[in-house]
């Protein structure tokens, strides 16, 4: 089981932190992979980097800095087409894969790679890739 | 989760009109799954973006596309399986209007100890 992109649904937040969260903006870092990239590594090595992307996330927490992350299965469809014309899949054309994402909220899009950049997906020779994005808050939605 | 893909912004090409009616769609659509339960959160992705390559210490902020195709954005929901998350991305209007969008449809895994 992939653990590198976390499982994380932040509950509790205090209200220093709540206060700090009103002037910061959404986030959406999408971890990209070839395959599955931890299925290469040692038994050891899987656990090592386990515990770093606990650290990470455990740093992002305290801060106030991570609303969710998770990891994505491997398995999984694309719709395309028309309305009446749908066709469902294949899921991946390419080799590579979104394996999980990070919900963070930062100051800015400076922030945000900061915090991409110190992932430690970069630190095992996965060839990861993240991609951020800053979320365009729609008012009303998000639950 | 699911991911909402276009060939670049799939709004820049629609008459004023057009994205109304879309949006008003879109926006009945958010509304049904956000009464039946379904919806957890759902946004769109701004255009203005970077991709992080490389490893540490040698870490290069690209261009955040390089290909045509891009997440404009997604849909977290929940359901109680995996043809029930399809279903719910086949009914979603972006597939009315000649967008040309896909969606693409990922289970969330679970790792117990850190989930609520």
């Amino acid at each position: 089981m992939s653990l590198s992109s976390g499982h994380f649904c932040l509950k509790r937040i205090n209200h220093y932190s709540l206060k700090k969260i009103k002037t910061m903006k959404e986030f959406m870092l999408l971890i990209r992979t070839q395959g599955d990239h931890l299925a290469d590594l040692s038994p050891e090595k899987q656990q090592e980097h386990v515990q770093k992307v606990m650290n990470y996330m455990g740093g992002l927490m305290k801060s106030g800095k991570l609303k969710s992350a998770q990891p994505l299965d491997m398995e999984g469809t694309i719709i395309s087409g028309a309305k009446g014309k749908l066709k469902d899949g294949p899921y991946n054309e390419t080799k590579e894969v979104i394996a999980g994402y990070f919900l963070v909220q930062a100051k800015d899009l400076a922030e945000a790679i900061q915090i991409a950049k110190d992932n430690p997906v970069f630190e095992d020779g996965t060839n990861a890739r993240i991609e951020v994005r800053p979320i365009k808050v729609m008012e009303g939605i998000n639950g | 989760m699911l991911f909402v893909r276009t060939e670049g912004d799939p709004w820049a090409k629609m008459s004023a009109e057009d994205m109304q009616s879309h949006v008003k769609k879109g926006m009945e659509y958010i509304g049904g799954l956000m009464k039946s339960g379904k919806l957890k959160s759902a946004q769109p992705l701004a255009m203005e973006s970077k991709t992080i390559s490389g490893e540490k210490g040698f870490l290069k902020d690209g261009p955040y596309n390089e290909t045509k195709e891009i997440i404009a954005g997604y849909f977290h929901l929940i359901a109680k399986d995996f043809d029930e998350a399809v279903e719910i991305a086949k009914a979603n209007p972006i597939f009315e209007d000649g967008l040309g969008a896909k969606i693409e449809i990922r289970p969330m895994k679970t790792v117990s100890g850190i989930n609520n």
